[in-house]
């Protein structure tokens, strides 16, 4: 596996470093500096370019800034094994932060991994990210974690899809930093943390305690667990139950509004059976698909429009 | 990155800024306004127009929190105190369409 | 260090280097009462001089919506508790105000050249108490700020910015607080820099960084109070605003020879801008020259004041504050000299009247003004205070002694005719 650097990250985390690391003899900043020095003196805006990039990376070599991330992606076996590449990128916002993984047209596999160069100045802020990130990374690689990066933006709607997102992100995150501990491996957020943030996402889960110390506590999860549970986190697609917050059968939108066949008119019910051949008249609707069969059935429209 | 609680350093969170006062100036603001447009030559009427427009946030905001009567009161106060000839008419319900531009 | 005398803190400090005033000094005087966050005067520099590059986000001029916004994000908040951290509920103002040496009676509090020698930061030991900001901190100059957000792509047939209706809206006061370099007479980004690339020039005061020297430390950047040098990652060096000094020394040929105001200045559409150069004592207070606008404004009518004159490095840009803002506010960010000018700007004299018509008339540089009495227009009493209006003339002179501006208090409005209404 070959390890990329952007020369954007290296720059910026060896600059910081010159200046905020006390433990880099100054020896060694005054020839950063004496290095830079003769880097200005190329007026050829390439040729300047590369010495600043030859000198950066010299220091960050020196520095320990390029070991620090060798060690990192060392503890994760299998990431060796299954990534032709690691990309480190620099963020330049905190949002950007993150790890990536790019799956080439012949199947070769690199993570990019993004960060702000203040990361790599002080290795409290290092390595909780980089295991955080590189677990992720380590997951999607991994054949029994059965990735598949489609299934999670799969949605209704917008909406819908960047709520599966944001739970899918959350489950995983929980499981990531569980096990990291249990690795006895720094994270980026403590049992409370979490716990809060999954109070906050799943609080209409009765169960939702015994969920998260699931999670908290369980062995590496498959991407479909994840992503079921993100998905329908009351299993409501396998009771089809007329159920408060139920998806409807015809649109999938959860509903609050049930209508049940015996409310509606034999030819609006013509209608619906028409477009939905599963569709039972035992199960309902929602209140808007109804609006909708009443008016076009009503006026005899098609129920779809080619705009 | 995981999402944790909000935090107040980070650019892009969205987030309220916390004032030392709730002071209510609106009265003083109108004043400084109607002031400022009526040295360069506005007339009552164009100075009202400004703070019905929504583009002009401040004008709009004492508008929408005050009403427009007591834009109206202020900017006729403004004028006389200075002698100016005011040509607004006494306030009027404020028409649904004048208040989008 | 150095023992230099500070005038807008009635009194002297330390300073790494001797003082030394340039014959003319470049300042400005902002009325912020007027300023209605166009970002012409943004633009105007921007199209000017950083729109090469490397200068994405290089704004030398800025607008920010006070009290939410700044750039960068919080500059102000964050070198105000540093300084308060430093010298905790120390950075206090008293004494009596006094002559042009200590208009502001006196500060008590440490500048951020007194607080750097007992404070020794993660970047270790600095010639001026600062803080070096992050690129996300550089990265949106708008945050927090009024500008209205249209609907997102648009519908068929209606513009993206048709309505203001989602503008984020402020509940409650706030001000636009125009900001560029404050080509301060005792420069905390040409204390910094390691290499004495930065120069405070002999004949205007225009403080320029030495794009030959500099080296790309970024101590400017982190000593700077107002955040108001910048690094370009193409050149790795820092640049700051230069005055627009071929202007200012008279080489832009629309000015017919003699020196014209800046481009933000200039191009300011709320009139609400006047720079020109003062001259200085050999203390740096300002020589008396009672009838230079910017002495009348500042020394007079002291009806503007410094920008954060407690940081201590004596900037050149001075603001007339907003009249509707809470005092406590103001008083922060203009020192004790707030109220009376609050109060003389409300309650305007004939003088001060006049003098304001000069703002935005010309784009070149006014050095004097004289006023031709005129008749009374009326007399009345404004707020319980006994008022008077004179329709007086107030005449502009440049440079060179040409007549620049001559304008009168009730100055007409002319409208153009529409046929003309968007034509230059
Ligand atoms: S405002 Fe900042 S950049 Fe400008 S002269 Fe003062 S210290 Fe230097
Ligand atoms: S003075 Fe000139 S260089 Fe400086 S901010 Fe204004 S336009 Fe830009
Ligand atoms: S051009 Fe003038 S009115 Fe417009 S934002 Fe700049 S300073 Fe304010
Ligand atoms: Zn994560
Ligand atoms: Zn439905």
């Amino acid at each position: 596996m070959q390890l990329l650097l952007d020369d954007d990250l290296v720059e910026g985390a060896t600059f910081l470093c010159a200046t905020r690391r006390h433990d880099i003899p100054s020896t060694s900043i005054r020839r950063f500096h004496q290095s830079r020095e003769k880097a200005y003196s190329f007026l050829d805006p390439d040729e300047r370019q590369e010495a600043f990039a030859r000198v950066h990376q010299e220091f960050f070599q020196e520095w320990g800034l390029r070991a620090a991330l060798d060690s990192g992606l060392a503890r994760f076996q299998n990431l060796q094994q299954h990534l032709m590449a690691a990309a480190f990128r620099k963020a330049r916002v905190r949002t950007e932060e993150g790890a990536d993984l790019h799956v080439n047209p012949d199947a070769r596999r690199r993570a990019i991994v993004a960060l702000l160069p203040e990361r790599m100045a002080s290795t409290d802020r290092l390595d909780p990210f980089l295991n955080h990130e590189l677990q992720h990374v380590s997951d999607m690689v991994d054949p029994a974690f059965e990735y598949d990066a489609e299934g999670v933006s799969a949605g209704a709607s917008p909406s819908q899809q960047r709520l599966v997102r944001e739970r899918y992100r959350l489950i995983w995150d929980v499981t990531i930093d569980g096990r990291l501990g249990r690795c006895g491996f720094a994270t980026v957020a403590t049992e409370a943390e979490r716990s809060a943030e999954f109070e906050r996402a799943f609080g209409f889960l009765a169960d939702r305690s015994d969920r998260f110390v699931q999670l908290w506590e369980g062995d590496h999860p498959t991407h479909t667990e994840v992503l079921s549970l993100a998905r329908d986190p009351r299993g409501f697609s396998q009771t089809r139950q007329i159920e408060p917050g139920a998806p409807c059968p015809l649109c999938g939108f959860a509903t609050f509004q049930w209508i049940r066949a015996a409310d509606i008119s034999a030819v609006v019910l013509g209608r619906i059976r028409k477009d939905f051949k599963e569709w039972h008249e035992d199960e309902a609707l929602c209140a808007r698909c109804a609006e909708m069969y009443e008016a076009t059935a009503m006026e005899g429209l098609p129920t779809t429009i080619e705009l | 990155m995981p999402k944790n609680e909000s935090d107040p350093e980070d650019p892009l969170e969205l987030n309220g800024v916390a004032l030392l006062t709730n002071e209510d100036t609106h009265g003083e603001m109108v004043v400084c306004f109607t002031e400022e447009f009526m040295r360069l030559g506005y007339n009552a009427s164009k100075i009202l127009a400004l703070f019905r427009d929504p583009f002009y946030i401040g004008p709009s905001m004492v508008t929408q929190e005050k009403g427009e009567a007591f834009v109206h009161d202020i900017i006729s106060e403004t004028f006389k105190a200075w002698n100016r000839e005011c040509d607004l008419t006494p306030p009027q319900q404020p028409q649904a369409e004048d208040l989008v531009p | 260090m150095s023992k230099v005398y500070n005038w807008q803190l009635g009194r002297e400090m330390e300073y790494p280097y001797d003082a030394a005033f340039p014959d003319r000094q470049f300042a400005f005087v902002f009325n912020l009462n007027r300023c209605i966050g166009c970002q012409s005067c943004t633009m105007a520099c921007k199209s000017t001089w950083t729109f090469s590059k490397g200068q994405e986000h290089m704004w030398w001029n800025n607008v920010e919506t006070k009290p939410y916004g700044g750039y960068p994000h919080h500059w102000d908040v964050k070198l105000l508790s540093l300084l308060e951290q430093s010298n905790p509920g120390g950075q206090t103002w008293n004494g009596q105000p006094a002559d042009v040496k200590a208009p502001y009676g006196q500060f008590k509090g440490r500048t951020v050249f007194e607080a750097a020698t007992t404070h020794i930061s993660p970047e270790g030991a600095q010639r001026a108490l600062g803080y070096l900001p992050t690129d996300e901190e550089w990265a949106s100059p708008n945050r927090f700020e009024d500008n209205p957000s249209g609907s997102e792509k648009g519908h068929r047939g209606q513009l993206a910015f048709s309505s203001g209706a989602n503008t984020p809206q402020h509940k409650t006061w706030f001000f636009y607080l125009a900001r560029l370099c404050n080509h301060c007479s005792y420069p905390a980004c040409l204390a910094a820099c390691p290499r004495n690339a930065i120069y405070k020039r002999p004949e205007d005061g225009i403080v320029l960084v030495d794009q030959e020297r500099c080296r790309g430390y970024r101590k400017c950047m982190e000593a700077c109070p107002y955040k108001k040098t910048l690094y370009r990652g193409t050149t790795r060096t820092s640049e700051k605003c230069i005055g627009c000094f071929p202007r200012v020394e008279g080489r832009d040929p629309d000015g017919g020879g003699i020196p014209m105001q800046t481009r933000c200045m200039a191009a300011c559409v709320g009139h609400i801008r006047l720079q020109g150069l003062v001259q200085m004592n050999a203390d740096g207070s300002w020589k008396e020259d009672r009838q230079h606008p910017l002495y009348y404004l500042v020394h007079v009518a002291k009806v503007a004041l410094p920008l954060y004159p407690q940081f201590g490095t004596e900037p050149n840009g001075y603001y007339i504050p907003p009249r509707w803002v809470p005092r406590p506010y103001l008083r922060q960010m203009f020192g004790p000299g707030v109220d009376a000018a609050v109060e003389r700007y409300s309650n305007p004299d004939r003088e001060l009247l006049a003098v304001l018509q000069l703002f935005g008339k010309d784009a070149r540089m006014c050095f004097r003004y004289e006023i031709k009495e005129g008749p009374k227009v009326f007399e009345n009493s404004i707020r319980g205070r006994k008022f008077e209006l004179f329709d007086d003339t107030v005449i502009g002179y440049g440079a060179d002694g040409t007549k620049i501006i001559e304008t009168k208090v009730e100055e007409p409005l002319h409208v153009r005719p529409s046929q003309h209404a968007n034509s230059i």
